[in-house]
């Protein structure tokens, strides 16, 4: 009851700070002048007169606050950026963040390899994907675009399992994540076309390869993509409101976007995609990454003839190249309305929240629709409108019931990892790559390594329990269970007390490049527990830890000598509730 | 620990006819008691059974991507072999590669398996196992007029995974359901086992909606060691301060009462986990098994649910399920050399399983029955085949009517009465009826059946006789 009222008091203090603001938040569009507001209420009551790092009092909130915007706008950070950012406000970090020259991860590649302990041959196929993965996640300064690409591998899903070839050719990942990587500040209409026209695409659902209709043999044009493209891709299984809510009926039943005999129509499209290697003939995948570097290419004798109608009626007519019957029907798609409300709703909830309002939906589906210069399709102004929304940022709305979201496993190794500003010794990352066959069995997530094209988790899964009986979504509960939830706590286990190299840079050398983590400041506060666990709140729980957690922390770490207090203090906070779910 | 929920549970050691309740040495709540509590009164007459004697066990093996089970099970006559081998064109299995079925009653279709399958052919010619045909997703009886013309109910997302993977878990396709029938059950049923501080769903695929019901989640384990993962250096630490001091600390932070319900899911997810470890671990593993398993994730995984149903004294339960994903059906490309190898796979699990549970002595008290999203069209797209409905599954167990087909195996040829379009067979059994069957024997009530089952009215008025009769009675 006590901690109730404080909470009351402090959302109530701050409404009282923020009155005169309430419509003036950032990225409200008129925010000149503006810097950050404080929008943080949950430990204004209870610092005293302490200070954090020489931060006046009045601050502690906006490095809170930009610490929250930190994790939902990157896969990790460290303490220096959320200065930054409290400075500098979010729309300025993210104008800045948008003007970051992109860098291929296959550009990263051949650096990479020439520095790797064994030569470029020790880590083929999949591993080589991995050590680039966390190269580029540990080391590229354009954190915005990490977090965007990383969702929109979770989005259009590609993944090595179950597959030899996939698993032997690293390539094909980590030329398809620079597909995503390209386009992430780009817009859906080439994103979408270029993942699919994408080999390892064609690959994966098996739209490479795939013939015309041979009626005298039953043979009819391959499904796999046409029905995933529209489910999972683009406009989902039902009409939506711009607000993401779904279109009824006159009977109050949803409403299917395509029934079976539009997936067939579309089937006809991705006919007579073959491999793009200049010269190669149709039907012969070349069993090596080689194929990865080219867009599928067109084979019109392989490519279905005739008209096609495509959604709402529309007809693609006979005698069009089949080029031109993929671009209609990339317009098609791309021009739906579903696709504001479907692809927003999408990364509000691999960003910022699993259960946002319809209200801030319809506001990211406005900025698909239209980025404000009659453009469609801009994801820049798309991942603007959903990291400056009200409802990801000001303080009443994101406390209140029902919103926030469980980290993803993997975003909480990387965000521990740039925390501190881990670096792969030799640049190589191989220390990584390495942890992650571990990882997958232990906690379940490992970039473009799903079970199937409905990613880790679906985006509509109920844990049972008070979540499902209040039909609320919490996706990554899914890979949440008996296992992976201890799985987890293990692993932190290892890079807290196990993995000295974490700790002490000195003495380790049986691993290869193990990565090196900064402790400076840390250490420096080891005779202060609760000084300690201040600053560890800001930099890992965005201040959310609440006050019973914090005593329940301090008083561990008191009881201990102070060379174990920062071993402690890190395990308790990335295994604690109030961490993993980012309200 | 809460104290609603410590009411609960006393309440429920008056009730229950339970002989001991275990204990844990770390945390001390589990999962919410509250319905099975309230159900223990509907199923007064199951809760007298206590302890681990009259032992029943279901099995599920989910092949997940869709499993094109029209090439498991081949028509073998002439005439229905050649209208196979016409809808297939080229994904057709040469007749003379099947692997003959002996029904053990007449009137039985002439069918055959797949040539990867000789341990199944073996557990089907000797009793042991029975085919199911023609089963999937309905919400009532349904012709091929009917969906033609949309004069009935059909099952929400026909044809897509997400959707029909999920109703085959929940038997409930006119609705998204998070609860599955298999957790329906176990809110009922729960009350059954002694040892109210393990789940009754007990999942090697992590998080899935057939165990979960409305009190009972799964619990998650791996194929590997003794199944359950525990929290390292957890314990008293046997002296050891930073141990103690840790473990403290770490139930302090999962017991604290969380208004949020996210962080107090996690968090109970946590707790439960760590507690049940406790528990699983020790029991299991004292289980010396003899039984051989190949090395392939599901024959390890069903290797792992024999040493649990091995253990099921020392766990002190009467009742479980047990849920099991083999994943990479979705058969749009390389069907046939997929098939081949991935049907072998199972066949010789099974016949692994079946070993196990023979070297237990407990066959009678376990069945096995597979599920998949749907069947695959008859029709080729090249070299893979593309989403259906209908479909063939399998059901292995000592209670098991089995050498026998059950459903009827449809015409194969194209636009046939079940047909609509491509080789999409309109199921002639409903996924209901099969489950029915199943959950009859694991000792569901036939009042109970229809909380179960919401629509089973529509396909089977429940009474003693059961919904096909693929299982003694």
């Amino acid at each position: 009851m006590k901690q109730y009222l404080l909470a009351l008091i402090a959302c109530f203090t701050s409404h009282l700070l923020l009155a005169q603001q309430y419509t003036d938040y950032i990225g409200a569009g008129h925010n000149a002048g503006v810097t950050v507001i404080t929008s943080h209420n949950q430990n204004n009551t209870n610092n005293g007169g302490t200070t954090v790092d020489g931060f006046p009092l009045d601050q502690i909130g906006q490095l809170k606050d930009a610490s929250r915007f930190l994790a939902q706008a990157t896969l990790g950070y460290d303490y220096e950026m959320i200065e930054r950012v409290a400075q500098i406000g979010y729309e300025a970090w993210i104008d800045e963040q948008l003007a970051i020259p992109q860098l291929n991860m296959t550009d990263m590649v051949e650096q990479i390899e020439a520095s790797m302990s064994g030569g470029p041959d020790a880590f083929g196929g999949m591993m080589s994907f991995r050590i680039a993965w966390w190269n580029w996640t540990l080391k590229r300064p354009d954190l915005l675009r990490q977090r965007v690409t990383h969702a929109l591998s979770q989005i259009f899903v590609i993944s090595s399992v179950g597959s030899d070839l996939f698993e032997d050719h690293g390539e094909l990942s980590t030329y398809y994540f620079d597909v995503l990587n390209r386009n992430a500040f780009g817009n859906y209409r080439q994103l979408l076309s270029e993942v699919s026209r994408n080999p390892s695409m064609g690959l994966y659902l098996s739209h490479m390869f795939n013939p015309k209709s041979d009626p005298a043999n039953n043979i009819h044009p391959d499904e796999n993509y046409a029905r995933e493209v529209m489910q999972l891709f683009s406009i989902g299984l039902y009409e939506l409101n711009n607000d993401g809510t779904r279109k009824l009926d006159a009977s109050g039943n949803f409403i299917p976007t395509y029934n079976n005999a539009d997936i067939r129509e579309f089937a006809k499209i991705f006919t007579g995609f073959g491999n793009g290697i200049p010269g190669h003939p149709w039907g012969v995948p070349m069993e090596d990454g080689l194929i990865a570097m080219y867009p599928m290419a067109m084979f019109e004798e392989w490519h279905e003839p005739g008209s096609k109608t495509l959604l709402n009626g529309q007809i693609v007519p006979a005698g069009q190249t089949g080029l031109q019957d993929f671009n209609d029907a990339m317009d098609n798609l791309h021009n739906h309305p579903n696709v504001g409300p479907f692809i927003g709703k999408a990364l509000i909830q691999f960003l910022v929240s699993s259960n946002p309002s319809p209200a801030y939906v319809n506001r990211v589906a406005n900025a698909f629709n239209d980025n404000g210069q009659g453009v469609r399709g801009d994801l820049k102004a798309v991942v603007k409108a959903i990291l400056l929304d009200e409802e990801a940022r000001q303080c009443d709305v994101a406390n209140a019931p029902y919103r926030g979201k469980l980290r993803e496993p993997i975003v909480r190794y990387s965000g521990f990892m740039r925390a501190f500003n881990a670096e792969a010794i030799g640049n190589s990352g191989e220390w990584f790559a390495t942890t992650m066959d571990d990882w997958l069995a232990t906690v379940g997530q490992v970039p473009l390594f799903a079970s199937s094209v409905f990613n880790f988790y679906s985006p509509e899964y109920q844990p049972n329990g008070p979540i499902a009986d209040q039909n609320l979504v919490a996706p990554v509960f899914q890979i949440h269970n008996s296992t992976t939830s201890i799985g987890f706590i293990n692993n932190v286990q290892y890079w807290t007390f196990e993995e000295l190299p974490f700790i002490d840079a000195g003495e380790h050398s049986e691993l290869p490049s193990e990565p090196i983590l900064d402790f400076d400041d840390e250490w420096e506060l080891a005779d202060n527990p609760t000084a300690l666990v201040d600053r560890l709140d800001i930099l890992l729980a965005c201040g959310q830890l609440s006050d019973a957690s914090k005593t329940i922390i301090v008083n561990a770490l008191s009881q201990l000598i102070e060379e174990d207090r920062l071993a402690m203090a890190l395990y308790l906070i990335l295994i604690s509730p109030d961490y993993a779910f980012l309200k | 620990m809460g104290k609603d929920h410590k009411m609960n549970r006393r309440k429920f050691l008056g009730t229950a006819s339970c002989a001991a309740i275990g204990t844990t040495t770390f945390f001390s709540t589990l999962f919410n008691l509250g319905m099975a509590n309230a159900a223990a009164g509907r199923t007064a007459k199951l809760a007298t059974t206590t302890g681990s004697g009259n032992y029943k066990a279901l099995v599920c093996i989910l092949l997940a991507g869709g499993n094109d089970s029209f090439n498991m099970l081949v028509p073998t006559e002439s005439g229905a072999y050649a209208a196979y081998a016409t809808t297939r064109s080229n994904l057709a299995l040469a007749q003379n590669t099947l692997l003959g079925l002996n029904p053990l009653v007449g009137n039985q279709p002439s069918l055959g398996l797949h040539p990867s399958m000789p341990e199944v052919q073996q557990l089907f010619n000797s009793g042991r196992l029975a085919l199911v045909s023609n089963v999937g997703t309905l919400v009532e009886p349904t012709t091929k007029a009917q969906y033609e013309s949309g004069g009935v109910r059909v099952p929400l997302g026909l044809f897509s995974h997400s959707d029909q993977i999920q109703q085959w878990q929940t038997s409930v396709p006119q609705s998204r359901s998070a609860y599955g029938w298999g957790g329906r059950m176990a809110d009922i049923l729960h009350s059954m086992n002694a040892n109210q501080n393990i789940s009754m769903n007990i999942s090697l695929s992590g998080r899935n909606i057939f165990q979960s019901g409305n009190s009972v989640a799964e619990y998650t384990i791996r194929p590997e060691g003794t199944g359950s993962v525990g929290i390292e250096g957890y314990g008293n630490g046997n002296g050891d301060l930073l141990e103690q001091v840790k473990t403290t600390a770490i139930n302090s932070l999962m017991e604290q009462q969380y208004t949020d319900i996210f962080r107090k899911s996690y968090a109970d997810v946590i707790k439960n986990s760590q507690s049940t470890h406790e528990l699983f671990s020790t029991a299991v593993g004292g289980v010396n098994l003899s039984t051989t398993f190949s090395p392939s994730y599901l024959s390890q995984s069903l290797n792992m649910v024999a040493k649990t149903i091995a253990a099921r004294s020392s766990l002190n339960v009467c009742r479980q399920t047990f849920f099991i994903t083999f994943g990479g059906w979705d058969h749009h490309d390389e069907v046939l050399n997929a098939q081949t190898q991935m049907l072998a796979v199972v066949s010789r699990a099974l016949n692994e399983f079946n070993n196990a549970m023979n070297e237990l002595g407990v066959a009678d008290d376990v069945t096995t029955f597979t599920i998949s999203d749907f069947g695959r069209t008859l029709t080729s797209n090249g070299n893979g085949t593309d989403h259906a409905w209908g479909g063939n599954a399998m059901v292995m167990g000592g209670k098991v009517n089995g050498g026998q087909i059950y459903g009827t195996y449809p015409d194969l040829a194209l636009n046939s009465s079940l047909d609509v379009g491509n080789g999409v067979l309109i199921p002639t059994l409903s996924t209901d009826e099969y489950f029915a069957e199943l959950a009859q024997w694991f000792g569901v009530s036939n009042t109970d059946l229809q909380n179960i089952f919401p629509n089973i009215l529509n396909f089977y008025s429940p009474s003693a006789t059961p919904p096909i009769g693929f299982m003694q009675a």
